[in-house]
């Protein structure tokens, strides 16, 4: 009878101790099912988690990146601007977020904005081609094809 | 008994500890790769002839055709069954007026892989050169897949009739007009076709619907 009594007691703790997990850490059992579905491809899923962790200022940076990620891997290009804006207002020397940014003008048909990012990124990595040419097709799609041809040619090595 | 309650409750007891204990411990990997930020959009590596491709479709864009051809050229020796690339030089040489150059170009393509425009570009090269039948074919071809095509039907109808075959031409005429009964241009070429077949009172009768 005592055994019995005692796993029943071990059984109510336990769940006693599950419910107050959920309910003092439920922004980590949030993050924790955001990350589930994100790794899942179930974006659609996913982004109203990391977007109630983030009003409730659940602050992991990978939070604003899955849900930059999840808006275009389900195609939602004005979210996941604004999500990289704010990412690039945060880190400012985060290359891989501007060059994302800039892919997502690129999408938007902002080829200007998207063109002013590539520019001061090729300013601060010259060396890097593929920047380079990310640049010469926003300039191509911007209409300024002398200035993209001169990015290809560096691009090949047939500047003169 | 006790051992009876012990095997019966223990057992669902541990499993229940366990899934909940796995579901509270906190994912080891967070922090670690997870916080690497952007993975999935990581920016491709481009390859130089992917590069020199996009340079030499820009170098046409604004009409530097030498240099676009001589960048496709190049691509074409490190890519030479890239044919999409070949169709797009051929596409250069004809805006440059050589057309001789373009056809030999596009010969260079398998049969199969000339599809679209550019089987309407080769046929439109062929009948620069005389060549109505193999223009004919590829015509042809085309209008199977895009009937609906009625410029490529006047091609058509045109090269048959320069091809003396007036009644095959006279029969695309009639499907042209059937689409556009209102079309002056096309009812008097037609017509110039009903002439050069010998049917003249047929020919007057189209001409006049044109002057009305």
């Amino acid at each position: 009878m005592k055994i019995l009594t005692f796993i029943i007691m071990l059984l109510c703790v336990s769940v006693v101790t599950t419910i107050a997990y959920h309910t003092i850490q439920a922004d980590l059992v949030h993050f924790r099912k955001a990350e589930k579905y994100f790794s899942r491809k179930e974006y659609s899923r996913a982004i109203p988690y990391y977007t109630s962790l983030l009003q409730k200022n659940f602050r992991r940076p990978t939070v604003l990146y899955r849900l930059g990620e999840s808006y275009i891997a389900s195609g939602n290009f004005k979210n996941a601007l604004h999500v990289y804006e704010d990412i690039s207002k945060r880190e400012p020397t985060n290359s891989s977020a501007q060059d994302i940014l800039a892919s997502i003008y690129m999408n938007l048909g902002d080829f200007e904005k998207a063109v002013e990012i590539y520019k001061s990124m090729v300013s601060s990595e010259p060396l890097n081609r593929s920047t380079r040419i990310f640049f010469a097709r926003a300039l191509t799609a911007q209409g300024n094809l002398d200035e993209a041809i001169q990015q290809y040619k560096i691009v090949l090595g047939e500047t003169q | 008994m006790k051992n009876t309650i012990m095997k019966y409750c223990l057992i669902p007891f541990s499993i229940f500890v366990f899934l909940n204990i796995s579901s509270i411990v906190p994912d080891p990997a967070y922090g670690q790769e997870k916080l690497k930020g952007p993975s999935s959009i990581s920016k491709e590596e481009i390859p130089d002839w992917q590069a020199r491709w996009e340079l030499a479709r820009v170098l046409s864009y604004v009409k530097r055709y030498d240099e676009s051809v001589a960048e496709y050229n190049k691509l074409l020796k490190e890519k030479p069954a890239l044919y999409e690339a070949r169709a797009e030089m051929a596409n250069v040489l004809f805006w440059q007026g050589k057309n001789a150059e373009a056809l030999k170009t596009l010969e260079q393509i398998p049969a199969a892989d000339i599809t679209g425009n550019t089987s309407v570009l080769m046929a439109d090269l062929y009948v620069i050169q005389k060549q109505y039948e193999k223009a004919e074919t590829l015509y042809r071809g085309y209008l199977a897949k895009h009937p609906d095509k009625h410029k490529v039907r006047l091609k058509l109808a045109q090269t048959l009739s320069w091809d003396k075959k007036y009644d095959e031409s006279l029969a695309e005429y009639r499907t042209i007009l059937q689409a556009f009964p209102d079309d002056i241009q096309v009812r008097r070429k037609y017509a110039f076709v009903l002439i050069w077949s010998g049917k003249h009172l047929e020919a007057a009768a189209e001409l006049k619907k044109t002057l009305r």
